[in-house]
């Protein structure tokens, strides 16, 4: 027991000396003309994955518990559970890989407005504040396809107040947005978001940070012809 | 010469005393926690100058000492008024329905330290025969004596419970019910303390809120008992019909507050309306209520700190009766002691109880405790940074474990260290059959403790007692074995890229090599049944958990999960070694010894039954370089660089203590070992 415990404390040491982890979190939506369409939000940790299989064997890091395996596993059942209870979501998979530390939750939905509420309830079941939720709206008679997030001060000041080691999680931590749609796209309202050779599709990468020091930097209006 | 001993134990409960008795420790008997500032020695190895620039000098300094702070700048040690040429406590109490924190500490300028606990002209005060009262803020009380040259800091806590026992709680004119507003208003007599007894002052408390101050005068000294708990009761009355009062009052007052700054009244006017009727009604209860409960805190706390003061009662025993008590060392900055004699119930099962355990225990029944003590001091030596614990067992506890202990480590594993490779080495020498059979034993002992389930507790170990066979176990697991960090690799492994196709932004996997430093470790064990582990292992080889070769079982890797260990098997001469680094094994099985052990770690390895040092330095430079992080791996490499070797060890147990040390080696560079923790904590707080 005691080895067992020397040993955990040293990962733990080496999980801390191991400076900033690695990891993206990418959001795919897949819109049809008439609205409808499939949404897949990606965690991707494999980068990290030497880490978190170190942290995983532990019990709390920085302070933080660890959930365990099956606790993930049951974790994502009951995302799975309240999103398939939202009219119009269907088509609900979760996807847990733990040999490359990839999760995923994707869905279909029959109106975009669906998306927002499917984000209100999973925050609402995380206990975060709803107020961290983008906003999608897609408009079928001017064909504007729009997200809008608004960086709440309580989210700013809550990261603020992170340790050191906590907020060093998020260093190169990025975040993917692709949009991707039947029609061709007209413009796109964020500078930094490219559009792909096709002209049906929409790119937008950026460092998680600068999410978080200006949560306008997600904002995108999509114009399609 | 008994005479004299006891009038200078009479003396030691005042720092004042304590200047003329060093060794003494100011603190009952029955206090569960104690804690000894050696001020005098701290400030022969810096100053406060030093101190005060030092992060977590300055921050101890001021949590440890003066809790209430009130600096008008940033800290100075030096307008604390304390006096550093004496020592300080603090000490806990905890009775079966509060917890008293005590801090009592020497004083030089009376002016400077009232100034920094904020004590000024406003300061509620009552005056005693011995000296005077302040209410500080947090429900805080100081007591100063007359002679003014120390200081009683007495707070309270955990006194969610104060009033659960329904006896306690009428007696004081509580009703538990009334406590968060939930009915009208109460108007109920407070009676006089439970404890209350001729040589305790009657103290009238005017605990209104500060807003509104109360004055309520001051009974007399109550000559016999009947007038005495009379003065109190008519005394706590005045003091709970003020608090009622002043709660009013402050509500009244409340009422009537206008917000004229940024306030649209057009906005919010029906809301704000609906909740200041809501909320003024409960609030102001509430608030009476705790005005009340605070009252009789108050009153606790002054007879609590006034029965210490006048400490000739024969019932008030000191820490120094703890059966065979040590002393702290000369060199020792601080020293912590444990007794378990202060534990209660609700110790023992925590806040809201142990799996439930307090259901069945009244908050009230006494536990069976024993003179069980423990005590970890901070010393300085010129060369080292020590914690020294020492453990007090009682007779049963220091037979089970001596039987545990007694064992020497195995010479054979000396093939296998290298002090000068290897980053630490856990190492320890343990009897498994005794260990077994001393189960059963240790279980009734800790149980009977707790009062709780004895008799189901005792069956469940007798029937350990029969199920397990403890000489057979024994022979598997000798009970020696060590545990080696050997060293810190790079190691390879493959992750999931997403590459995007540009023309439809279509994503497909790729995958990339990374690389990682993680250590590697060698875990060893002595067996004298090899027979039976090779059974294991094969019967793992059978069902697929293990490939053998070479007689090198290899653990296959858990599908679905990754794990950045390869884990390795052998026996050899009677031990088992499991190991991450395939080399390593190998050559285990080649008899290829990598050991070289120093005759410093070979003496510590004879003399006791736990040890185990680690070598922060040799970490140095072991970790991957980040390029958006450089200065952060040249502070990590810095301060590993300047951590000296750290040992522990623990040997048997002797004349019912045991004992265990913790070292840091100060490098060659640091002359003085106080200084260089604090900066090195300062320097990891930055890290």
């Amino acid at each position: 027991m005691k080895i067992k415990s020397i040993l955990l404390s040293i990962l733990l040491l080496i999980s801390l000396l191991s400076l900033s982890s690695c990891f993206e979190t990418i959001e795919e939506i897949n819109l049809n003309n008439d609205g409808s369409g499939r949404m897949v939000l990606t965690f991707n940790g494999s980068q990290s994955k030497a880490k978190l299989a170190s942290i995983m064997k532990l019990k709390s890091v920085n302070g933080h518990r660890v959930p365990s395996i099956p606790e993930i596993n049951s974790e994502l059942a009951q995302t799975a559970a309240q999103l398939k209870a939202i009219p119009g979501i269907s088509n609900v998979k979760t996807n847990a890989d733990f040999q490359n530390y990839i999760i995923s939750v994707s869905f279909d939905f029959k109106e975009v407005s669906q998306i927002n509420q499917a984000f209100s309830k999973m925050l609402t079941a995380y206990k975060i504040p709803t107020y961290n939720a983008a906003t999608y709206v897609y408009n079928k008679s001017t064909k504007t396809f729009t997200k809008t997030y608004q960086l709440n001060p309580a989210t700013k000041k809550q990261y603020n107040e992170l340790k050191q080691e906590d907020k060093d999680v998020f260093k190169s931590a990025q975040y993917t947005s692709v949009y991707r749609f039947q029609s061709l796209v007209k413009s796109v309202a964020n500078a930094k978001a490219s559009v792909s050779a096709s002209k049906k599709a929409v790119m937008h990468k950026t460092p998680i940070l600068n999410i978080v020091n200006s949560g306008a930097s997600v904002n995108n209006s999509i114009q399609l012809q | 010469m008994k005479k004299l001993y006891y009038i200078l134990l009479c003396g030691i409960m005042v720092p004042v005393a304590a200047k003329a008795q060093q060794s003494a420790i100011p603190a009952p008997r029955d206090a569960k926690f104690v804690l000894e500032y050696n001020l005098p020695f701290i400030f022969t190895q810096t100053s406060p100058e030093r101190l005060n620039l030092s992060e977590i000098g300055s921050q101890m300094y001021e949590a440890l000492l003066v809790k209430n702070k009130n600096y008008e700048s940033e800290p100075d040690i030096n307008k604390s008024g304390i006096d550093h040429s004496r020592k300080a406590y603090m000490h806990i109490v905890s009775t079966d329905s509060i917890e008293y924190t005590v801090r009592l500490l020497p004083v030089k300028n009376m002016d400077l330290f009232k100034q920094s606990i904020e004590i000024n002209a406003k300061t509620e005060q009552s005056k005693v025969d011995k000296g005077t009262f302040y209410n500080l803020k947090y429900r805080d009380l100081a007591f100063i004596p007359n002679a003014g040259d120390y200081a009683v800091l007495v707070s309270s806590s955990s006194t969610y419970k104060a009033f659960d026992d329904s006896a306690r709680a009428e007696r004081w004119g509580i009703e538990y019910d009334k406590g968060y507003g939930w009915d009208g208003a109460t108007t109920t007599e407070i009676a006089p303390p439970e404890e209350w007894d001729t040589t305790t002052e009657a103290y009238a408390v005017a605990d209104a809120a500060e807003a509104v101050p109360v004055e309520v005068e001051i009974a007399p000294p109550p000559p016999p008992v009947v007038s005495a708990r009379d003065a109190a009761r008519e005394a706590a009355r005045a003091a709970s019909e003020a608090a009622e009062a002043a709660a009013e009052a402050a509500a009244a007052v409340a009422d009537t507050v206008v917000y004229t700054e940024g306030y649209d009244e057009d906005d919010d006017a029906v809301d704000s309306a609906a909740s200041a009727v809501e909320y003024t009604y409960n609030d102001s209860e509430y608030e009476a209520y705790q005005s009340k409960k605070d009252s009789i805190f108050n009153i606790w706390m002054k007879d609590f700190v006034t029965g210490f003061v006048n400490e000739n009662k024969d019932s008030y025993s000191r820490l120094q009766q703890l059966k065979d008590f040590e002393a702290p060392q000369k060199n020792s900055a601080a020293t912590f002691y444990m007794n378990s004699m202060g534990f209660n119930v609700r110790d023992l099962y925590g806040m809201y109880g142990f799996f439930g355990m307090n259901r069945y225990n009244k908050n009230q029944e006494a536990v069976k405790l024993n003179d069980n003590w423990s005590m970890i001091q901070l010393n300085f030596a010129t060369d080292a940074i020590q914690l020294n614990a020492t453990s007090r067992l009682t007779d049963q506890m220091s037979k089970s474990s001596n039987r545990i202990y007694k064992r020497k480590f195995n010479k054979k594993f000396n093939k296998y260290i290298n002090s000068q490779t290897d980053i630490g080495v856990m190492g320890m020498a343990m009897n498994t059959k005794n260990y077994l059979e001393e189960t059963p034993v240790i279980v009734k002992e800790v149980m009977s403790t707790f009062g709780a389930w004895a008799d189901e507790s005792a069956l469940i170990a007798d029937l350990f007692g029969i199920v397990i066979d403890e000489k057979a176990i024994g022979k598997v697991i000798w009970g020696d074995g060590a545990f080696v960090m050997t060293n810190v690799k790079e190691k390879e492994y493959q992750s999931i890229k997403y590459k995007w196709d540009e023309e439809s932004y279509e994503s497909s996997e790729e995958e990339v090599t990374e690389k990682e430093m993680l250590p590697n470790f060698l875990l060893m064990f002595d067996t004298k049944d090899e027979a039976i582990i090779k059974k294991i292992l094969d019967f793992g080889v059978k069902k697929n958990a293990y490939q053998v070769n070479n007689n090198i079982y290899v653990a296959k890797k858990l599908s679905g999960r990754y794990d950045p260990f390869e884990y390795f098997c052998t026996v050899k001469d009677g031990i088992v070694f499991i190991g991450t680094e395939l080399q390593e094994i190998e050559n285990i099985q080649k008899g290829i010894h990598r050991g070289s052990v120093s005759g410093a770690d070979k003496k510590l390895m004879k003399n006791n039954a736990v040890f185990g040092w680690f070598h922060p330095k040799r970490l140095v430079g072991k970790f991957a370089q980040s390029d958006d992080d450089n200065l952060k791996m040249i502070r990590v490499n810095n301060m590993l660089n300047s951590l000296g070797v750290m040992q522990f060890h623990s040997g048997k147990v002797k004349n019912n203590k045991v004992k265990a040390d913790f070292n840091l080696m100060t490098p060659n560079s640091r002359a003085n070992s106080f200084e260089y923790l604090m900066y090195l904590i300062d320097d990891l707080k930055h890290l």
